[in-house]
C-alpha cells in the first residue's frame, strides 16, 4: 500500500513536471546582474585610451557559414581591431537563446537584435546608452547616414550600432514573362489599373492551374505597401498629427479601393490564393527560375540579385530568366514621396547594460562602419571567400556559394563599394532606396501583421464586405492595444 | 450474488528505520531525484518566483504581487487561447483514442505477420516525425494546388476556385484535430496492441467453443480486458491537452490563428519574442495548474486509482 500511495504521489508529480520545461527558459535573474548594471553604467561613461582585451559577441546572422569559417571570421575581426573577439552563433532558435543568456546574467559586449527586440530591451533597461560614445566617434558619426541613427534613437538616446544597412522591398517582375506578352516593364503604368492590365495579360498567356501572375504574402503587411502607395497610405502604425493618436492607415475607410482591387485580382485568378497562407520562402520558391509559378512579387531588394544568381548557378542563361525591379504604384499628386516603399527594421548590435568592454564593443562597431569592415561582412574573408591581388578581387568558389553575405550584404558604411559588384539586378533595385522609409517600431509587430492579414484575407475572399472588414480590423487593433483608433 | 468489498490492510508508515534498511534501493533513486530537482523543480521554482515579479532581462526584478496573473487573466487573447487549447486538445485526444483503438483492434485480426508489421510501421511513423515535417506535408496537401483541391477540382463541374483550407477559420480546428490525431494514432495503437496481445488466449478459445463471433469477442473480451490500458492512455492524454505547441507554431496562419492559437503558443510569443517574462511565467503557471486540475478530474472520472489499487 505504501507503493500505491507512493505511486499516486509520483504520478501527480510527473503530471506537473511535464510542463516544467515551459518555465525553464524563464528562470534565473540574480542580484549580480543588477550589480553588473551599475558597474556597466560606470564603464559606459568612461572612455579609456585604445580599446583592448576581449570582446564577447552573441550573433545570429553575422560571421562564417560553418564552425571553421566562423573561426576564420573571428580571427580576421580580431586582427583588424586588435581585440580578442569571441563570437557565439547559436545554431538555431536565436531569440530563445538570447533571452536565456540575458536572463541568466551572462555578459556580452555586443548582442545581435532586431528593431522590435531593440524597443523591448530599451524599455526594460537592458541596454546601455552609448549616445555620447557615438557622438565622440568620428567613424560612427561620419561614416553612417544620420537618418540611420535617427531611426534607432529612442528619447534622444542610442543603445546600439549597426550590423548592416537595411534595404527596402521592391516590386520584382519576371522580365521574360512580360516580354513574352509584349510588355516592356519600364512602360508599365504605375497605377493599380496599370498593373491589373499587366496581370490580365500574363494570365491570358498562361492558364496553368499552378500559375498566378501575382503572389503577395498577406501575413507580411509590408508586401502591400507598393500597392497602398497608390492612395498614399503608409504601412504599419502611424501617429495622426491632428489628435496624436496612433492608427493603421491600411484599416481606414480610405484604404477600401486597394482591398477591393485585391479582391478583384483574387476573383479573376490573378492573385495566387496561396498568398493567404504562403510564407516568404514559399513566395520566393514560386518566383525562382526552376518553378516560375508567378511573375510578380514584392520582396527585399537583394532578392532580385539572388533569384538571378540562383538561375545562373543552375545553368539558366541570363537571356532566359531575369528578374527586374519597379517601385510599385505612384502616390497621389502632392504626396511627400513619388513612390512609397518599406525599408527593413534595423539589424543591430546592441551593447547590453552589463557589458564589460564597452570600448572594445565600440571599436568593433566602428570597424563594421568602414570599407574594410564592410568587406568582411559582405564578401567575406580574404583567402577564403576571395583572393586579392593589388586592387583586384577574385571570388573563390566557396565565396560564390556564400553569395556575398557574411551578415551584411549591404554594409552600413554610407560610401561602401562592393569590390566584387552586386548580383544582377541589385543596382537597379538600389536606385529605389530613396523612396523607402522605415516603419514606426511597435513592440508587438507580429500581432499587428497577423490582424491586418487576417481581415485583409476575409475582405479579399468576400467573407465580409470591405467596409465591415475595415471596421473589424480597426476595432481589433484597438482592442489589442496596437492602435488607438 | 452479494458483492463484498475487500478490506484493505492498514498502510505501514515509512520510518527512518525502514529507509535505512533499504538504503541501497533509495540510493538508486538519487540520480533520478537529482535529475528532476535540477532540470524540473529548480526551473519551476524560478518560474513561480518570476511570475510574481516585474522581471527585466538584465538587472534586479521587483515583486509585483499578482499583477502578472491579473494581466494574463484580463487579456482576451488568453481566454480565447484557453478555449482553443481545450477544444483542439480534447478533440485531438478523443479522435486519436478512437483511431488508435480501431487500428489496434483491426491489426489484431490480421493474420499475416508481414502485413501486420507493415501496417503497424506505416501508422506509427508519423508519430516519430516532427511537426515541421508533418505540418508541412498536410499544408501541402491542403494547399490551393494540393491533392485535396485537385480531387475537388476533378469532381467539380465548371469553374473551380480552389479552397485555401489553411486560411478558412471554419476548417481550422477540424484540420488541427484531424492532423494531430493522424500523427498520434499509431502510437496509441501500439499501446493498445501491447495490451491486447497480453490477453489470455484461452478466453478467446472458450468463447469460440461457445460460438461467439469475432465481433462479439472484440466487444466482450478484448475491449473489457484493455480498459486498464485505456485508463492510462486517457490520463496521459489529459495531461497533454494544454501542452500542444509545435503543431500550431507550424500550421497556424494569420487567418486561422484566432481559432487555433493556444496557451503555449501565446506564452511563447509573449515570453520569447517580446521578452515579457513575468506575464509569460504567470501564464505557464496557470497552464500547469490547469493541467493538474484536468488530470485530477479525469483520474477521478475514470476511477483510475481504483484500477491500480486493487
Amino acid at each position: 500500500m505504501i507503493f500505491v500511495k507512493f505511486n499516486r504521489v509520483v504520478s501527480g508529480v510527473l503530471a506537473s513536471s511535464m510542463l516544467l520545461g515551459l518555465l525553464a527558459g524563464c528562470g534565473g535573474n540574480s542580484d549580480s546582474a543588477s550589480a553588473d548594471n551599475n558597474a556597466a553604467a560606470d564603464s559606459g561613461a568612461a572612455q579609456t585610451g585604445e580599446p583592448s582585451g576581449s570582446v564577447r559577441i552573441l550573433c545570429n546572422v553575422t560571421g562564417g557559414k560553418d564552425d571553421a569559417e566562423m573561426k576564420l571570421f573571428q580571427e580576421a575581426l580580431s586582427e583588424a581591431t586588435g581585440l580578442d573577439v569571441q563570437m557565439e552563433k547559436p545554431a538555431s532558435d536565436y531569440d530563445n537563446v538570447l533571452m536565456q543568456k540575458l536572463q541568466g546574467g551572462e555578459e556580452y559586449d555586443l548582442i545581435y537584435i532586431g528593431a522590435s527586440q531593440y524597443m523591448n530591451l530599451v524599455e526594460q533597461g537592458a541596454l546601455m546608452d552609448i549616445t555620447d560614445r557615438v557622438k565622440a566617434s568620428d567613424i560612427l558619426s561620419n561614416n553612417i547616414d544620420q537618418q540611420e541613427w535617427d531611426d534607432i534613437t529612442v528619447d534622444g538616446k542610442v543603445y546600439a550600432g549597426f550590423n548592416k544597412k537595411e534595404l527596402h522591398r521592391v516590386v520584382q517582375l519576371n522580365k521574360n514573362d512580360l516580354e513574352a506578352v509584349g510588355i516592356d516593364y519600364k512602360s508599365i503604368e504605375p497605377t493599380l489599373d496599370g498593373y491589373y492590365e499587366v496581370f490580365k495579360a500574363l494570365r491570358a498567356a498562361n492558364a496553368s492551374a499552378d500559375y498566378y501572375p501575382l503572389n503577395c504574402v498577406m501575413s507580411e503587411s509590408y508586401d502591400l505597401q507598393p500597392w497602398f502607395a497608390s492612395l498614399g497610405l503608409q504601412n504599419g502604425v502611424v501617429v495622426d498629427e491632428a489628435d496624436g493618436k496612433t492608427y493603421s492607415p491600411y484599416s481606414t475607410d480610405e484604404a477600401a479601393p486597394v482591398w477591393e482591387w485585391f479582391k478583384k485580382l483574387y476573383d479573376e485568378k490573378l492573385l495566387d490564393p496561396a498568398s493567404f497562407v504562403d510564407k516568404t520562402k514559399d513566395m520566393r520558391a514560386k518566383m525562382e527560375a526552376s518553378s516560375k509559378q508567378t511573375s510578380v512579387v514584392v520582396d527585399w531588394a537583394m532578392w532580385t540579385g539572388l533569384h538571378n544568381a540562383h538561375a545562373t548557378a543552375d545553368g539558366v542563361a541570363d537571356a532566359d530568366y531575369e528578374i527586374v525591379n519597379l517601385p510599385g504604384c505612384k502616390t497621389p499628386a502632392g504626396s511627400e514621396r513619388e513612390y512609397m516603399l518599406v525599408k527593413g527594421g534595423a539589424s543591430l548590435f546592441a551593447v547590453p547594460a552589463n557589458a564589460k568592454n564597452v570600448d572594445g564593443a565600440i571599436k568593433v562597431l566602428e570597424y563594421f562602419a568602414t570599407q574594410e569592415g564592410g568587406e568582411l561582412l559582405s564578401i567575406g574573408i580574404e583567402g577564403n571567400d576571395y583572393t586579392k591581388s593589388g586592387s583586384t578581387y577574385t571570388q573563390t568558389a566557396l565565396g560564390a556559394d556564400h553569395a556575398n553575405d557574411h551578415g551584411a550584404p549591404v554594409p552600413i558604411y554610407k560610401d561602401f563599394v562592393n569590390p566584387l559588384g552586386y548580383n544582377r539586378g541589385v543596382e537597379e533595385a538600389l536606385t529605389y532606396l530613396p523612396y523607402a522609409r522605415i516603419d514606426r517600431i511597435i513592440p508587438d509587430e507580429t500581432t499587428y501583421k497577423t490582424t491586418v492579414g487576417k481581415w485583409g484575407i476575409e475582405m479579399i475572399k468576400g467573407n465580409v464586405s470591405v467596409a465591415d472588414g475595415l471596421a473589424s480590423m480597426r476595432k481589433e487593433l484597438v482592442s489589442l492595444g496596437l492602435t488607438e483608433k | 450474488m452479494r458483492k463484498t468489498k475487500a478490506v484493505k490492510p492498514p498502510r505501514e508508515p515509512i520510518t527512518w528505520k525502514k529507509i535505512k534498511k533499504h538504503r541501497f534501493v533509495y540510493a538508486m533513486l538519487l540520480p533520478i531525484a537529482a535529475y528532476f530537482i535540477v532540470f524540473s523543480y529548480y526551473p519551476l521554482a524560478l518560474g513561480l518566483v518570476n511570475s510574481v515579479q516585474d522581471v527585466k532581462m538584465l538587472g534586479g526584478a521587483t515583486f509585483c504581487g499578482l499583477n502578472n496573473y491579473i494581466s494574463v487573466l484580463s487579456n482576451p487573447l488568453y481566454s480565447q487561447a484557453f478555449i482553443n487549447s481545450l477544444i483542439v486538445g480534447v478533440g485531438t485526444f478523443m479522435l486519436q483514442f478512437v483511431w488508435g483503438l480501431a487500428i489496434a483492434l483491426l491489426l489484431n485480426e490480421v493474420r499475416s505477420k508481414v502485413l501486420k508489421s507493415v501496417i503497424q510501421s506505416v501508422t506509427y511513423i508519423p508519430y516519430l516525425l516532427s511537426w515541421s515535417v508533418v505540418g508541412g506535408l498536410w499544408m501541402m496537401l491542403f494547399s490551393p494546388s494540393g491533392m485535396v483541391n485537385g480531387f475537388l477540382d476533378m469532381i467539380s463541374r465548371g469553374d473551380f476556385q480552389p479552397i485555401v483550407f489553411m486560411s478558412e477559420p471554419q476548417y481550422a480546428r477540424v484540420i488541427m484535430i484531424f492532423t494531430g490525431a493522424w500523427k498520434g494514432a499509431g502510437y496509441y495503437a501500439v499501446l493498445f496492441l501491447a495490451a491486447i496481445v497480453g490477453i489470455d488466449p484461452s478466453i478467446y478459445e472458450s468463447a469460440s467453443i461457445d460460438g461467439a463471433s469475432r465481433l462479439r469477442q472484440i466487444f466482450q473480451i478484448t475491449i473489457p480486458n484493455i480498459v486498464p490500458t485505456m485508463k492510462v492512455v486517457t490520463v496521459l492524454g489529459a495531461m497533454g491537452v494544454l501542452r500542444n505547441f509545435d503543431q500550431i507554431f507550424i500550421m497556424g496562419t494569420s487567418s486561422i490563428l484566432d481559432k487555433v492559437r493556444n496557451l503555449l503558443y501565446l506564452i511563447y510569443t509573449q515570453g520569447i519574442t517580446q521578452f515579457k517574462v513575468g506575464p509569460a511565467t504567470a501564464g505557464a503557471t496557470l497552464v500547469l495548474i490547469g493541467t493538474l486540475i484536468i488530470s485530477a478530474v479525469v483520474r477521478k472520472a475514470i476511477r483510475y486509482d481504483d484500477t491500480y489499487e486493487d
